[in-house]
C-alpha cells in the first residue's frame, strides 16, 4: 500500500489521455516497489488511468475519499521490468511479406493496412533481423513511396531487406530496387529456416 | 533514422483516412501511415503521421478538400 514516499500526480482538470500519459511517465521513473497516487476528475478518467497501470505491469487501485474525490493507487512490484527485459533475449523473428496488401478482401483497404503494418515494425521489439519481399510484396521495395523511407530506417537499424529476384524480374522491376538486396529462393529459405518465428502480415 | 516528432491526424471512418491518404500523397505531402497511437483509442485505427513543418498545411488541405478530421495529436504521446 501507498505510503508517505508515495509521488503524488495531480492530474485533476485534465483531459483524456492527459491523465494516462502524465501518470505513465511517472511509473517509468519509479523504482520497483514504489508507489504513486494518481488525482483525477472524474471516474472515466480514474478507470483509464487503472488499466493502462495495470497494462504497464503495476497493481493500480481506484479510491474516492468521503467528499467524492477520485484517486488512482499504484504500486509497483519488485519484479516490475523483467517482463521487457526477457523481451529483449527473444531471438530475432523474420518479416515475410507475400503480398503488397495485407489480408485478402479489399485491395484498397489491404494496401493501407501494408503501410501501417511496415510502418509499425520499428515501434515493436525486437526487431526483426530479415524482411523479406516476394510476389507483389516486391512491389513495394521497387517503387518510391513514404514505405522506401520507412525500410531504410529499419536498414540502418541493421534488418535486413530482401526481395526476390525472380519476383522483380517478372514484374519488369529488377532495375528499380530502390532499399535493401535483391535475393534468391536459396537464401530466403534458408533464412526463414533458421529465424526463431516468422511473422507474416 | 527521422528523431523529429511528428503529429498524427485521426480521422473518423478508415474511408477518410485512406482518401486522406491519396489526397495528400498526390498533392506532394508525405504522410506515413500510422496505427492510431493506444492511449487515444484502443480501436483498430489507422491515422496519418505527418512532420510538424508541413502538418498545417496538410490539415488546411484536407479541410478544404472536405474530409472530416476527428482530431490531431503530438507524435510523442505514444
Amino acid at each position: 500500500m501507498p505510503d508517505d514516499n508515495t509521488i503524488t500526480v495531480d492530474c485533476r482538470g485534465m483531459s483524456c489521455p492527459k491523465p494516462v500519459l502524465e501518470t505513465k511517465k511517472a511509473f517509468e521513473n519509479l523504482p520497483p516497489g514504489g508507489a504513486i497516487r494518481t488525482l483525477v476528475g472524474n471516474p472515466s478518467a480514474a478507470e483509464n488511468v487503472r488499466r493502462a497501470m495495470e497494462k504497464s505491469g503495476g497493481n493500480a487501485v481506484i479510491k474516492a475519499d468521503e467528499s467524492g474525490n477520485l484517486s488512482v493507487e499504484i504500486t509497483k512490484p519488485a519484479g516490475c521490468g523483467l517482463l521487457e527485459e526477457a523481451a529483449e533475449t527473444v531471438q530475432p523473428h523474420v518479416v515475410f511479406i507475400a503480398s503488397n496488401v495485407m489480408g485478402r478482401g479489399n485491395d484498397e483497404l489491404g494496401a493501407i493496412l501494408l503501410k501501417a503494418f511496415i510502418g509499425t515494425i520499428k515501434n515493436v521489439a525486437p526487431l526483426p533481423s530479415h524482411i523479406i519481399f516476394v510476389n507483389s510484396g516486391v512491389l513495394i521495395t521497387s517503387e518510391d513511396s513514404r514505405l522506401i523511407d520507412t525500410l531504410k530506417e529499419l536498414e540502418e537499424l541493421g534488418v535486413n531487406i530482401l526481395s526476390c529476384g525472380t519476383c522483380l524480374n517478372f514484374y519488369n522491376r529488377m532495375n528499380d530496387l530502390k532499399v535493401g538486396v535483391v535475393s534468391n529462393m536459396y537464401d530466403i529459405l534458408n533464412t526463414l529456416t533458421q529465424a526463431s518465428k516468422v511473422v507474416a502480415p | 533514422m527521422i528523431l523529429e516528432k511528428g503529429k498524427i491526424i485521426i480521422f473518423r471512418t478508415i474511408h477518410d483516412a485512406i482518401r486522406a491518404e491519396g489526397l495528400l500523397t498526390e498533392s506532394g505531402y508525405k504522410p506515413r501511415v500510422v496505427p492510431i497511437p493506444k492511449d487515444v483509442s484502443s480501436d483498430c485505427g489507422i491515422a496519418l503521421r505527418l512532420d510538424a513543418n508541413t502538418f498545417d498545411g496538410a490539415v488546411d488541405y484536407l479541410e478544404k478538400a472536405g474530409v472530416f478530421i476527428s482530431g490531431c495529436v503530438d507524435e510523442a504521446w505514444y
